[in-house]
């Protein structure tokens, strides 16, 4: 995995908009990780919808960082 | 992850908060026609004029708007979904509005105890179905963010509110006897400090950081909404039981708004959009928040002068409440606009940014509207015979302002649907 993409000083809709359009390009079998201000509950059902897969770590500066993959 | 997760089965439909956004819209309306068309204002806290304007604003337009956000987030920062919106929409929504038009009536015909608890009644009906079906789904849900949190308690706080209003139109048709002004001032304190004002801090605890780029606040500053709470517990005791000691004690109640206040202040400084009208509409509303606060204070030490309280309550609701919500609505209304674009797999570059939908020129041109409409506001609580006329005009002008803005979000959405179902059905 390369280092997380810091999306944190982006106003949304970018962060959400960035992410969907790395998301319809990440080949199966890798993984995107970006560093996010908050949990981002309204993006969650659309990488869903797009059959990818998601977790979670702590930043532990205050951020989340959301970890993609396709399987 | 304290967060809790949606599915979109379950996300309320745009239509659910956008109805009671428009409804927030039609009050302030009729807001506007009553100063316009309504009998000489008399700055009295206790003048029924002021008492149904008060309503209007208070559960008109404010709770509306906030009835709305609420629903909305609800499901984005708890997973609190509405599966069955319209049933929804039934249990609250008529009973709401139609329980403001028989309160307010009631107010302005001199105090008529049939509409007052027929509007209470109404009121009361609905604000619990909006308190059951939030309550059981913050009961399930694992979230336990401050803005999850924060909901919690202003869903308290508007519980005591709506109970303390229905034992005040029960006091006042004389079907109970309960001291008044205790009762009166326990209703204010907890509708205003328990429910608004909670409400909106723990709103503005994710739509702030979020849009604003700005850090978020400090864990320990969770603790000082369920301060607050206790102490309103305290002061309302101290209302009935020890009235001599509420002097000391709104000096504490306050305190944890005030620090709130200012670690606000701190993450507007540290914000990385300083250009964005929210943080104007935002930056008002705390300035309202601590002149409210001083006004109160004031009334207090000199409960001859008529105008403090007046003061109090329309920079409390007018200046702090009306620029949180012209701010925040600014935002979340063309984000929401945009998620459930996405949410029909629109093709990747179709859809605007969210500026598309809602430029930040009209959004500030709104927040400066709003700002004047209170200038003009503060203006006819001193001179109410030169201000009333204009007021009335220019709070008719801020909802045709903002009925316009709703409607271009709407017309923009709409159109850019079809073109996403159009795509699908292509593509398909």
């Amino acid at each position: 995995m390369n280092t997380p993409r810091d999306l944190r000083h982006l106003p949304p809709p970018q962060p959400m908009e960035i992410i969907l359009d790395d998301a319809d390009t990440l080949p199966a079998g890798q993984q995107r990780a970006y560093v996010l201000p908050h949990h981002p509950t309204p993006l969650l059902p659309l990488l869903q919808q797009q059959g990818l897969e998601y977790r979670f770590e702590l930043s532990g500066d205050g951020g989340v960082i959301l970890i993609l993959s396709r399987p | 992850m304290t967060q809790a997760w949606l599915s979109y089965e379950a996300a309320p439909p745009p239509w659910l908060p956008g109805s009671f956004f428009t409804a927030g819209i039609g009050w302030l309306l009729a807001l506007g026609l009553m100063l316009l068309l309504g009998p000489d204002l008399s700055i009295n806290r206790y003048d029924p004029f002021i008492i149904t304007l008060t309503h209007m604003l208070a559960l008109g337009v404010l709770g509306n708007c906030m009835l709305g956000a609420l629903l909305q987030l609800l499901a984005v920062a708890a997973g609190v979904g509405t599966p069955r919106a319209l049933s929804l929409w039934w249990r609250i929504y008529p009973a709401w509005q139609a329980g403001i038009a028989s309160l307010c009536w009631g107010f302005a015909h001199g105090f008529m105890s049939f509409y007052l608890l027929a509007g209470a009644s109404l009121l009361g009906m609905s604000g619990g179905m909006l308190l059951w079906h939030a309550a059981r789904g913050l009961w399930h849900s694992p979230a336990r963010d401050m803005t999850s949190q924060g909901i919690r308690l202003a869903l308290l706080g508007l519980a005591v509110a709506l109970s303390c209003g229905m034992l005040l139109t029960l006091t006042l048709s004389g079907k109970v006897a309960i001291p008044f002004l205790p009762l009166l001032h326990t209703h204010v304190l907890w509708a205003g400090l328990g429910y608004l004002l909670s409400l909106l801090l723990a709103v503005s605890q994710t739509v702030i950081p979020m849009f604003l780029i700005s850090p978020a606040a400090p864990s320990w500053s969770a603790r000082l909404l369920p301060a607050q709470l206790r102490l309103l517990v305290g002061i309302s005791m101290a209302l009935f039981f020890l009235p001599a000691s509420v002097r000391y004690l709104a000096w504490a109640v306050i305190l944890p708004a005030s620090i709130h206040a200012v670690l606000a202040l701190r993450q507007l400084y540290a914000s990385r959009r300083r250009q964005d009208p929210l943080l104007r509409s935002w930056l008002l509303a705390l300035s309202c928040l601590w002149l409210a606060q001083c006004c109160g204070l004031l009334a207090l030490a000199y409960p001859q002068a008529a105008v403090l309280p007046v003061l109090c309550g329309l920079l409390w609701l007018g200046g702090m409440g009306l620029a949180s919500i012209v701010g925040m609505l600014a935002k979340i209304a063309p984000f929401l606009a945009w998620l459930h674009l996405q949410r029909l797999q629109a093709p990747r570059g179709m859809l605007p940014s969210t500026h598309g939908f809602l430029s930040e020129q009209s959004a500030a041109r709104l927040a400066a509207l709003h700002a004047l409409w209170l200038l003009s506001a503060l203006a006819c609580c001193y001179w109410p015979a030169c201000w009333q006329q204009p007021l009335g005009g220019l709070t008719l002008l801020l909802a045709t302002l903002a009925a316009g803005h709703g409607v271009a979000i709407y017309r923009r959405y709409r159109s850019l649907r079809a073109l996403c179902l159009q795509q699908r059905a292509v593509s398909n």
